[in-house]
């Protein structure tokens, strides 16, 4: 089921009426079976994959709490590893590690009559979400910090949690767990808030993403685009992918809060970012703290030497484009993004004396855009040879009627970008001023005003300028 | 209840503004049945652009004569539109069509609810008679059976005219984009659009990709259904009743749609067999089914965009047709057919009322 479906608002509705009339244990249980419908509404089968992999991490996260000795831990610790990586690889992977013969494979296996068609619906979308979110919590329990979980259905309700299942916040157990462990309370301003949240993410995806990702779709499909339509295009790709995830996000953290559930942040605002590694502290944050903290940090991190931090970075980073997708343009694309953290690592080092200290921080954050840009072009572009031929373009070699071009194309997404600009804006305005306590600032009923006033603003957006044609959600390939 | 206060103060102005959904009263088309009164023509071709955006009309009644050959197409029309040009305008000249052509592409039979508000609802209702209601109410209730966000967006639409709004607004928005980018070059914004126009043309794109926008995503995308899902809901069986009642025979040509670099439109094995099914139906009642979608003479480099031809191809797209075709095409109308024709139709003029 997708977010900016009818059948959700419609699943979301009666679920939300019935869930506020239980008590909290038959919240839980209504949750457990609303996410499993909700995961198996178009294809009931990728319910086994999850239950069975969910299975395996309860099992082997209670035996390592209660083994031992550290050999038996490790080799739970391994199970949990194996079964969930050799998931992802085989139904993510397969056809990328055997060279494009996944088909062949497949027949070899016994499965003559399936086609490509078949091998490629059996990729389960949020696999990659969900297993990383399992493997996070087993290894937090090998490291005794946080207990396991004693009851299944918990346990199973923590791994498929419906708002954040298909594409994340990959939520950690510290954080979900403990909340699906206690009686949630109905807070009609928190559920004010999420309204407002679930409606900035329709905006954000049927308004700014779709309309962007027309553009975007356009000159993606040229062959050989001129330099100012071609980088016209992948800024309209760059609005298009934060838009959309970043919608995905807010519709699953605002859809969580009304049914009492906080799960974390994953964008603060990234393309304000004035360093690459300042990028990555904001672009899909619980993807890049899981990669710190279960990949980079257990690979030595930043504390050995030069070297070994060089290609701790490097492989971490390979691994996060490999994530993204069975594809050598994510691993280009996160190749990139390691090589540019090195390079920041280095200018890091360079004297204080070269690196200007006043008015530094805007042609900063244009040149990390600029960074990020280049990136989401490996990341966008599939074809090595056209992506090759992309980035040898030379803006002298064009005329000023394909300027033209570009710049109406670079305003046309802007128009429908702005409504980012603004929020940030807002939202810096709000931060400057303390507004941890929003509602504070705005005695009496200014604040529902405020509120209301912000919620009829999107929503006749929404209904005005939302793209007759939209897609589904980019993250959900991933 | 602080919750409900948000969509409530969302709905307040759209509650101010909301109209009831009043229809206007039929202007029914006098100057198209006299045209095809003042020309009887024993061949009729119903469509939208899959006509005129493919064939050259005048050489197609110039191969064809002594017959004479009337091509009725508005773009983006589907099959409410057609039926009703049958209806109440092929079927009601004298001499009558023997051969009624009628251009689709996909599920445009089944896919009811489609092109039917805005400019398109004016042709419909401008090819309405008194009684012809029934037929817009069940594309409706069609278009609202599908479910999904589609059937909000058409209530919503119905009490609210929020898709000319949406059209108006996003024209604007792309002029505005064009006004500003014109204010830096040498082109302004007319010439300029043209050039965008060109920068994404046909020509321009990589081997496979298809056209983002216009006819290909308009038609169908994401409908998908069987044939024997819905036949009775469709307009085909009122195709064959008032056809038949007219002595026509109708021809439902499926068009091939833009193939990729190999010059093979790859067809779903859903929509194959829907299209069996339709053929099937439609010849075991005495009519006719063409797919020219295996045509291998139809190629990539015909196409100007989307399922449009380019116009130095539509001379030979339409021999092409006629070689296709040819055999079906009948005898032209003979002087007694045609004078005892302009007799009956006097008489229907006196008899009948004038359409409200």
């Amino acid at each position: 089921m997708i977010f900016h479906s009818y059948d959700y608002l419609v699943f979301f509705v009666l679920l939300l009426g019935a869930y506020w009339c239980l008590p909290w244990r038959g919240q839980n249980i209504l949750l457990l079976v609303a996410s499993y419908f909700f995961y198996g509404y178009l294809h009931p089968w990728f319910l086994i994959l999850l239950t069975g992999t969910a299975l395996i991490d309860f099992f082997t996260s209670n035996r390592i709490a209660t083994a031992v000795t550290q050999e038996k831990k490790r080799f739970y610790l391994g199970l949990t590893l194996v079964a969930n990586l050799g998931v992802l690889s085989t139904f993510k992977y397969l056809d990328f590690f055997t060279g494009g013969h996944a088909l062949q494979v497949m027949h070899w296996l016994g499965f003559t009559n399936m086609t490509a068609e078949d091998v490629a619906r059996l990729l389960p979308v949020g696999l990659s979400f969900y297993t990383f979110q399992s493997i996070a919590y087993v290894v937090d329990v090998y490291r005794g910090d946080i207990p396991p979980q004693r009851k299944l259905g918990q346990f199973l309700l923590f791994v498929s949690f419906f708002p954040q299942l298909v594409a994340g916040p990959i939520q950690r157990a510290s954080l979900l767990a403990s909340q699906l462990g206690k009686p949630r309370i109905f807070d009609a301003r928190i559920a004010r808030s999420a309204v407002v949240l679930i409606l900035w993410g329709y905006l954000k995806k049927l308004v700014v993403a779709d309309n962007a990702a027309l553009v975007c779709n356009k000159v993606f499909s040229l062959s050989d685009p001129s330099f100012p339509v071609l980088w016209a295009g992948v800024f309209a790709f760059s609005i298009q992918i934060f838009a959309d995830f970043s919608a995905y996000t807010d519709i699953a953290r605002g859809s969580a809060r009304l049914l009492g559930f906080e799960l974390a942040v994953n964008f603060n605002h990234p393309y304000l970012a004035a360093s690459p590694p300042d990028f990555w502290r904001r672009w899909h944050i619980s993807l890049s703290t899981w990669f710190r903290d279960y990949v980079y940090i257990p690979l030595g991190g930043g504390r050995c030497s030069e070297r070994r931090v060089i290609a701790n970075i490097l492989l971490t980073f390979l691994l996060s484009g490999l994530w993204h997708g069975a594809s050598w343009n994510y691993v280009l694309w996160g190749a990139y993004h390691g090589f540019l953290l090195v390079l920041w690592r280095a200018w890091e080092k360079a004297p204080e004396a070269w690196r200007p200290q006043r008015f530094w921080r805007v042609p900063q954050v244009l040149l990390t855009f600029i960074l990020v840009n280049l990136g989401w072009l490996m990341f966008r572009e599939t074809d090595l040879p056209q992506l090759m031929r992309d980035l040898t373009k030379s803006p002298f070699a064009t005329s000023r009627v394909d300027w033209q071009a570009g710049l109406y194309l670079l305003t046309l997404v802007l128009t429908y970008a702005w409504p980012l600009a603004l929020h940030a804006a807002v939202n810096r305005w709000l931060a400057d001023r303390h507004a941890a306590a929003q509602a504070e600032h705005f005695p009496g009923n200014k604040w529902l005003a405020l509120q209301s006033a912000t919620a009829a603003l999107l929503f006749i957006a929404i209904v005005l300028l939302g793209c007759a044609t939209s897609a589904d959600f980019i993250y959900f390939q991933f | 209840m602080g919750v409900c206060v948000g969509p409530l103060m969302a709905s307040l102005p759209l509650a101010i503004w909301q109209r009831s959904p009043q229809e206007d009263p039929l202007e029914f088309d006098q100057e198209l049945r006299r045209r095809l009164r003042a020309k009887p023509a024993e061949v009729t071709l119903l469509g939208n652009s899959m006509i005129h955006g493919r064939m050259d009309p005048l050489y197609l009644a110039e191969r064809l004569q002594p017959l004479t050959t009337q091509p009725i197409s508005v773009g983006a029309t589907r099959s409410l539109q057609w039926f009703l040009w049958l209806k109440n305008q092929v079927t009601q000249c004298r001499p009558c069509s023997k051969l009624v052509f009628i251009f689709y592409r996909d599920y445009d039979f089944h896919n009811l609810g489609r092109s039917i508000s805005d400019r398109l609802l004016r042709f419909i209702r401008q090819t309405m008679v008194s009684g012809d209601e029934t037929f817009l109410r069940r594309a409706r209730g069609h278009e609202k059976s599908q479910g999904g966000i589609d059937s909000v967006r058409a209530w919503v639409d119905q009490h609210y005219k929020t898709i000319a709004l949406k059209d108006h607004l996003s024209k604007k928005l792309s002029d505005n984009a064009y006004d500003a980018a014109s204010l830096l070059g040498p082109l302004d914004d007319r010439p300029l659009k043209t050039h965008v126009e060109a920068v994404f043309g046909l020509q321009n794109l990589r081997a496979g990709a298809q056209p983002i926008a216009g006819e290909d995503t308009e038609s169908d995308e994401g409908f998908r259904t069987l044939f024997n899902d819905l036949p009775a809901e469709t307009l085909l069986p009122d195709f064959i009743r008032v056809a038949d009642a007219a002595g026509i025979k109708l021809v439902f040509y499926h068009v091939k749609r833009r193939p990729d670099a190999s010059n093979v439109r790859k067809v779903a094995s859903q929509l194959a067999g829907y299209t069996a099914a339709l053929k099937a139906w439609v010849e075991t009642r005495g009519h006719y089914h063409f797919n020219e979608t295996d045509d291998p003479t139809i190629t990539l480099d015909m196409y100007q965009d989307a399922d449009h031809l380019k116009t130095s191809v539509a001379r030979a797209y339409t021999d092409s047709f006629i070689a296709r075709v040819g055999h079906l095409f009948p005898k032209p109308f003979t002087p007694a057919e045609i004078e005892a024709g302009r007799k009956e139709m006097k008489a229907l003029d006196r008899a009948a009322n004038p359409p409200r």
